[in-house]
């Protein structure tokens, strides 16, 4: 176990080699190259905005752009994670075949680089606060935010050991992360605020391990509060054991990744 | 007795390879525990090494020579870490550096100089080894100014110079060589074999699989002929490259 932690701590220098890799690749190869990573979020926000703000009217007390973004800014870094990091091990065949390393590495590139885009979007959401600098709660509270944060990193990166594993052997785990990603998104409070949702089905619903980070991150920010009630708790063990069993997971099914992929 | 380090010792492993990839059995295989009862027997299934046992001491340079689909390359992947064996075990006492293929991880629009950080840190060097050996593998590649430009353009040639300069300063104890020598000019392709030689009077074990002959000669004191999984012959280069010869011309008469 000790030996196994070492040996991931020397691999972080290839995990940094791989995300600059896959970053240079990106932006090189493409005419807009970073201006991506901003147009993306943009174009979503503007969607939202237009179906949530000016067709379909959504309460949620607060300028409806800043209430999106305080959601879609981090539920964007989770659905990159899982999506493209279902991919990471099939993507890497070629090396997977030829070259002994550990193959956590290329799930956590997948982290690297999403990572990377999360810091460049926000870079929107830092306009949209300043704007409505306001609304915001200053207080020390804003620490938990970055706790989330990690805590949703580790939710992710937790799904990604499972499907992208899974998905070496057989490919319908792409397929149900794609499917399952358009859908998340509307049983998420990402769009609109979680008291839209009728109070006897609101249990049920904060059983999603998103949605509790979600909350979470709206009450720090427009609340200056974080309520550890009992389904972020909950969502918390989730995402830690997703992790952990999903690394072991991970762990058993990589020695058979260069034969079958 | 023996007082040279024993570097790699595989014990009775035996790989299945199968025709035909069955993707769900092969994922309860994987899973193992419960599942495994869930895997039905491959009807496609044939044994690309049987019962194979080895062993290595420091110095010594193995030649793995056979006809196709003897399971040379099997074996190198294996002992690679890459492939696991069905039984058996495998045990590697050392660094190993596989150059089964020259270059795997470069980045076509990264520089030389970027590209041999980035092969560094795949073939397991951290930081520090990369800087530590920088300047030898500069000047082992003779590529000078080239190293600025991205190795897209690079000519076949450069690029397995490039590759081959990283992957043999990164201080390895266990080589394992797969054909890459035949890339490169003539000068070069004599460098490499030197620098072999180098290491191997260091106490760098080597293994070598390759269908030139006259390169197994030159790079291998013992020899080993596989065929079907099996060895046929092992020991002195010639007489093993002898059998090899005389196996080949009874498979072509049948």
């Amino acid at each position: 176990m000790v030996k196994y932690l070492r040996e991931l701590w020397t691999a972080w220098f290839l995990v940094w080699m791989m995300t600059m890799r896959a970053l240079v690749s990106r932006s090189r190869q493409s005419v807009l190259g970073l201006a991506w990573t901003l147009l993306v979020p943009i174009s979503h926000l503007l969607v939202y905005w237009l179906v949530f703000s000016v067709l379909v009217r959504i309460q949620t007390g607060l300028p409806y752009v800043l209430f999106l973004m305080s959601g879609l800014w981090p539920w964007m870094l989770y659905v990159n994670i899982v999506a493209r990091g279902t991919h990471s091990i099939i993507e890497n065949g070629p090396i997977i075949k030829k070259i002994f390393f550990h193959r956590e590495v290329f799930p956590l590139t997948i982290v690297g680089v999403c990572l990377f885009d999360f810091l460049v979007a926000g870079l929107v959401f830092l306009a949209i606060m300043t704007v409505h600098f306001n609304h915001i709660v200053w207080s020390w509270t804003l620490l938990w935010w970055p706790f989330i944060l990690l805590i949703m990193v580790i939710q992710a990166t937790g799904v990604i050991w499972f499907t992208s594993a899974v998905s070496v052997f057989v490919r319908d785990s792409i397929f149900l992360v794609e499917l399952a990603m358009h859908l998340w998104v509307f049983v998420s409070p990402i769009m609109y605020p979680i008291e839209r949702v009728p109070e006897r089905f609101r249990d049920l619903y904060m059983l999603n391990p998103v949605a509790p980070l979600i909350v979470a991150f709206r009450q720090i920010l427009f609340e200056g509060k974080l309520d550890f009630n009992f389904h972020l708790i909950l969502s918390i063990c989730v995402s830690l054991f997703l992790f952990v069993a999903g690394l072991m997971f991970f762990r058993r099914l990589a020695p058979k990744f260069s034969d079958v992929i | 007795m023996n007082e040279k380090r024993k570097l790699i010792e595989v014990r009775n492993i035996t790989k299945k390879h199968t025709l035909k990839i069955r993707p769900q059995q092969e994922l309860w295989k994987a899973i193992g525990g419960p599942f495994k009862y869930l895997v039905r027997k491959d009807p496609n299934e044939f044994t690309a090494l049987d019962n194979f046992s080895l062993d290595l001491y420091e110095s010594d340079a193995l030649g793995v020579i056979g006809p196709n689909g003897a399971g040379k390359s099997t074996l190198l992947k294996m002992l690679a870490g890459v492939s696991t064996p069905e039984e058996g075990t495998i045990k590697t006492f050392g660094r190993i550096r596989s150059l089964l293929e020259l270059g795997i991880g470069f980045h076509p629009e990264l520089s030389g100089r970027q590209n041999i950080y980035l092969y560094g840190s795949v073939l397991g060097m951290t930081r520090k080894d990369i800087d530590d050996h920088y300047d030898e593998m500069v000047e082992f590649s003779e590529l000078g100014e080239f190293l600025k430009m991205p190795v897209k353009n690079y000519s076949s040639g450069m690029y397995a110079r490039l590759a081959f300069s990283v992957a043999i300063f990164t201080a390895p104890e266990i080589i394992l060589v797969d054909e890459v020598l035949a890339v490169g000019d003539l000068q070069f392709q004599e460098k490499c074999i030197n620098k072999i030689h180098q290491l191997r009077d260091a106490g760098v074990t080597i293994v070598f699989v390759s269908h030139g002959m006259e390169s197994v000669k030159r790079v291998c004191n013992r020899v080993i002929l596989l065929d079907k999984g099996k060895i046929l012959a092992d020991g002195d280069p010639d007489q093993a490259i002898a059998e090899y010869r005389s196996l080949m011309k009874v498979g072509v008469m049948s």
